[in-house]
């Protein structure tokens, strides 16, 4: 009676203790994903990088000013420096969402691929502990059986 | 004993301060700016913007970033299903240091126009709006007015831009993963909302 109750009480330590585990790796993989991305999206958004951008588009005003014979060449420099920088822009204002979504699959997707390995790893270790073979137990339990006829 | 008194009331003060807060948030989140509707020829409901909803500061910084700020008027007939959608455009042009604008109205109505200067902008910007043709002599209005950063057609482009791995990929090459999970969420969020509610007689 007291073994029957010891047993399942070791279970749900276990599971418990896999559950929280899980939770932890899971945690500390957002971490490093949340400075990760944060860092490889800010390097675009930097002000720095915005300052230069329109320190550019005044210089092709400027030089419009000095060569008019060149207008369309620097117009044309012009307008591409500032579709760059107006993509940036609509980035910096989405960057919040952005960063969550990304984060938020890839550590939903963490947690499903190590959720299935850790109750893979279980069910394999609870097999051997019982004495079964762990893959393709019926098959090998059939080859192994005495010829009847 | 002596001090519980003065601290429950503290506490009941904090607490009303708080559902305050929580009452109000609604509210806040809809700006409360004064507006004037007017009744035009052919029973037409016309709304005058007032210039200082330009001037506002989250408006501002977004006029001269040299992107097109969208503003989407809704009006909607109280116990009525249907709206009508006028809406006005407004880039200011870096290179010919100009305001690009345009405005469609409720029935299409288009009117595009290019501004020398902020002061033609504002006056530009005061005239009458139109948003809705009544049926009746009398009207009651919903109207809501979404600020929004960027137009659909920049959203778009960065879209685009950010899916072909930030432009140095070969056009349609970009990755289906970063298309999914970052260039979906590109959206031009409301910077300002407002709202009014307009009953308007003909006779």
């Amino acid at each position: 009676m007291e073994r029957q109750h010891f047993i399942p009480m070791n279970r749900i330590r276990s599971l418990a203790l896999l559950l929280i585990a899980l939770i932890a790796a899971t945690a500390l993989f957002w971490l490093v994903i949340h400075q990760i991305a944060g860092l490889w999206l800010d390097v675009a958004l930097r002000p720095e990088v915005r300052q230069a951008l329109e320190r550019s588009l005044d210089d092709q005003k400027r030089l419009r000013a000095l060569d008019d014979a060149h207008q369309d060449e620097y117009r044309q420099r012009f307008e591409s420096t500032h579709t760059l920088l107006n993509r940036l822009e609509v980035i910096r204002i989405n960057r919040a969402e952005m960063l969550q979504r990304f984060e938020l699959t890839l550590v939903g997707l963490f947690a499903l691929v190590a959720g299935a390995a850790v109750t893979a790893l279980r069910s394999r270790a609870r097999d051997r502990k019982v004495g079964r073979a762990p893959v393709c137990a019926p098959l090998t339990f059939i080859t192994r059986m005495p010829f009847s006829g | 004993m002596g001090n519980s008194s003065p601290r429950i009331g503290l506490y009941v003060g904090a607490l009303i301060r708080a559902a305050g807060i929580v009452v109000l948030l609604p509210c806040l989140a809809f700006a409360q700016t004064k507006t004037t509707f007017v009744a035009q020829p052919g029973r037409v409901v016309a709304i005058l913007l007032p210039a200082t909803m330009l001037a506002e500061r989250d408006v501002q910084k977004h006029l001269g970033s040299g992107l097109t700020t969208t503003f989407i008027a809704v009006a909607q007939e109280r116990d009525a299903g249907g709206s009508v959608t006028s809406r006005i455009e407004i880039r200011y042009d870096l290179w010919d240091e100009v305001w690009l604008v345009r405005r469609i109205e409720f029935d299409g109505r288009e009117d595009r126009q290019r501004l020398p200067s902020r002061d033609a902008l504002d006056k530009w910007w005061r005239a009458p709006l139109r948003l809705y043709s009544a049926h009746g002599d009398q009207v009651s209005l919903n109207v809501t007015l979404t600020v929004l950063p960027f137009s659909v057609a920049e959203g778009e482009d960065a879209r685009q831009w950010i899916s072909k791995s930030g432009g140095l990929a070969a056009p349609g090459s970009g990755s289906p993963l970063v298309t999914a999970l970052i260039g979906t969420t590109i959206s031009a969020k409301a910077i300002r909302s407002y709202r009014w509610n307009a009953s308007i007689s003909f006779r």
